[in-house]
């Protein structure tokens, strides 16, 4: 288990929130791009890529 | 293989399949950073920042992988004109650059505990940093073009050409004296570290190599919802 008394437990909790929010940051920015392409798609009257209607 | 060329049919698929990847993905994550923080010693000489390693090591082997990736994809694109071949390269680089870019951050954070020193230009981080330069480079390329044929052709270029950056940063660390250590885990006689630390950095390496796969199927998606618009706004221009 991690020793949070550890003096250079602080680069390890900077790593994992780095990771963390680099992963969290590509995940939210493909969903919101993905959702923005589908309105347009829908507003032009087509379907979806992968589906029939 | 014939069958997933047609985008409708892959699609398809793709759209059953993704969200029992992110399930998976979640699950991987939940139960690595599990393992990393509770269920693993501290290392006798490096003490917690061994723990570091959990997150460094499988951002660094996919950087590698993801732009070996990107390289298949252009060749595939340039020789058999494979009509998802591109939009694959394409959609990786941003991922990739991610993990490059995490890789050289938490390495960084590693080494000023460990080396005493934030960055040194030592063979293994600058090519490392050469590869984080190439993944902009080509990312550079698609949007330095509006037609997209002449961007794909020069992406393609860049994406073949850089992947001789990819042995040099793997070997790097046997080739010339370096601060950064020697492979651990993938080299001849297999991983020479112990299977407490071994476990938990599978999982946590699963976990990413799960979140690439999901991450590049979406931004697949993406990349082929922006050609169909694309191609309808052009079938409207030229109807007017």
């Amino acid at each position: 288990m991690i020793d949070l008394s550890d003096p250079h437990v602080v680069y390890v909790a900077i790593s994992y929130a780095v990771t963390c929010l680099a992963i969290f940051g590509v995940w939210a920015n493909l969903l919101l791009k993905s959702m923005r392409l589908k309105r347009q798609l829908e507003r032009l009257g087509l379907a979806d890529i992968g589906r029939d209607t | 293989m014939q069958i997933l060329a047609n985008p409708h049919r892959f699609f398809a698929l793709v759209n059953r399949v993704l969200p029992l990847l992110w399930i998976a993905t979640l699950m991987a994550f939940v139960l690595g950073l599990y393992l990393s923080f509770f269920n693993s010693p501290a290392d006798y000489q490096q003490g917690e920042t061994v723990r570091i390693m959990y997150v460094h090591v499988p951002a660094s082997t996919l950087a590698l992988s993801v732009y070996i990736l990107m390289a298949l994809s252009s060749a595939i694109a340039l020789i058999f004109r494979h009509p998802l071949a591109d939009a694959a390269a394409k959609s990786a680089a941003p991922l990739g650059t991610m993990f490059c870019v995490v890789a050289l951050a938490t390495g960084s954070l590693w080494g000023k505990p460990m080396w005493g020193t934030w960055w040194v230009w030592d063979a293994r981080l600058t090519s490392m940093f050469v590869l984080l330069l190439l993944y902009l480079g080509y990312m550079a390329v698609w949007r330095a073009f509006d037609d997209p044929h002449r961007a794909a052709a020069l992406a393609r270029i860049v994406a073949l050409v850089g992947v001789v950056n990819v042995p040099v940063v793997k070997f790097s660390v046997d080739w010339w004296n370096t601060l950064h250590q020697p492979a651990s885990i993938m080299r001849r006689g297999g991983p020479k570290i112990d299977s407490s630390i071994l476990l938990p950095l599978g999982v946590m390496f699963a976990a990413f190599a799960l979140f690439f796969v999901s991450a590049h199927l979406m931004g697949l998606k993406n990349e082929v919802r922006e050609r169909k618009l694309r191609a309808e706004r052009l079938k409207s221009l030229s109807a007017k």
